[in-house]
């Protein structure tokens, strides 16, 4: 892979694509928050590694709907709950993707002289710091009955670190849908890694966990199961394969 | 995403030349001939540029710009209305496209004050066609329109 300009990329926010609403992204930052623990015997800095945390800045187009996705319809609503919000950099099974559990903070206006409309939003991690990892889907996945979707192959191979995982649903018509996180060792022997909630609507964002000493081999996919039907599920995956032990949140 | 519906845009363009009700022809393309009598509106495609700053994250917004000439021919007579005349059918022009200024729907606005690149604006000047000098204004038409193109690695 060599260098590469963020043209084509998406944000979700809660299952909710606002890509065309969004004018740029400042910030997609993981601030360690360090701890200085310079001694009074050196000359320079002594620092370790504070809590995670992490944050998300962009700025947003005015756009009223009537669509459920328009920026203001998702973004005006500045609930208490947390969001789950994800950036995209590229629609592409294995292709980067960073998600985060946080409170929105802002929904700030600017109507400039010319006559640009547009939003400072920003959003602050809550209880987990910003998490890179790999898209499982290609960006928006719709599945129309139960599917085994494409493998991706982690490169780091097979680890024992554990992983999270994060799921945005757009839309969904139907009874009930699983989605859920087969691994392989060979692309041919699938078992589960992990299972999200069950979905019964739309929209709607999740993340998931398993613990941090748990095989997760190299080869994952993501597969869509259902018992009473359904329809139409349009989603979106990430996972976040840990790469070293002792990852905690 | 839908396409640009150019004839539905370039209508919309002379709809509101046509509404006012000065002009004695208006024309969708640059003058093959000398414009006749009266007072002259064409209307050409200038230009089609990408706007970052109106664009998402994966699709392309654009600015589209057109240019409206109104020509009166420089011998007509009275000679000093030649200038009443223009300046009149210049500023009604540029009244019709802010009044109207996302085209009946057609756009997301015409970019009335510069918000990427010149803005709504008339450049008076002289043009000669055919051995015949006109006095003209020149105006120049953006126009923004949403989300055209899709961004695909």
């Amino acid at each position: 892979m060599t260098k590469q300009s963020g043209l084509g990329d998406n944000l979700y926010v809660d299952g909710f694509d606002i890509s065309g609403d969004t004018n740029s992204l400042q910030t997609i930052g993981a601030p360690m928050t360090p701890i200085d623990m310079t001694g009074i015997n050196v000359s320079a800095h002594e620092r370790v590694y504070g809590r995670r945390d992490g944050k998300l800045d962009w700025t947003s187009y005015w756009n009223p709907g009537p669509a459920a996705n328009a920026a203001h319809t998702v973004l005006s609503t500045l609930p208490y709950t947390d969001r789950i919000t994800s950036y995209v950099r590229g629609p592409g099974i294995g292709n980067p993707m960073a998600s985060m559990v946080g409170k929105q903070i802002n929904y700030d206006g600017t109507r400039a002289q010319a006559g640009e409309y547009t939003f400072k939003l920003e959003a602050l991690a809550n209880g987990f710091g910003i998490e890179w990892g790999n898209q499982l889907t290609a960006g928006i996945r719709t599945d129309t009955a139960a599917t085994n979707g494409a493998s991706w192959q982690n490169p780091l191979g097979n680890l024992a670190f554990g992983a999270q995982a994060y799921l945005h649903v757009f839309g969904f018509t139907g009874t009930d849908a699983t989605v859920t996180i087969q691994h392989s060792t060979d692309n041919a022997t699938w078992a589960t890694l992990l299972s999200f909630t069950q979905v019964v609507s739309a929209p709607g964002a999740q993340r998931a966990v398993i613990s941090n000493t748990s095989t997760v081999n190299q080869w994952l996919r993501v597969i869509t199961t259902t018992t009473g039907g359904f329809t139409s599920l349009q989603f979106a995956v990430q996972a976040t394969v840990n790469p070293i032990a002792g990852e905690a949140f | 995403m839908a396409l640009l519906d150019a004839v539905g845009i370039m209508e919309a363009v002379i709809s509101d030349l046509q509404i006012i009700g000065v002009f004695d022809r208006v024309q969708g393309h640059e003058p093959k001939s000398p414009p006749g009598k009266g007072v002259t509106a064409s209307v050409w495609l200038d230009s089609i540029m990408p706007t970052p700053a109106d664009s998402g994250l994966a699709t392309v917004s654009i600015r589209l710009t057109f240019q409206v000439r109104l020509y009166v021919n420089m011998q007509r007579q009275p000679y000093d209305a030649i200038e009443t005349d223009l300046l009149d059918a210049a500023s009604q022009t540029m009244a019709s496209y802010s009044g109207d200024f996302q085209l009946n729907g057609m756009i997301r606005n015409v970019d009335l004050l510069g918000e990427h690149g010149n803005a709504l604006s008339a450049q008076a000047g002289y043009i000669e066609q055919d051995g015949k000098m006109f006095r003209v204004v020149t105006i120049t038409l953006p126009l923004i329109i949403n989300d055209q193109y899709t961004e695909v690695v």
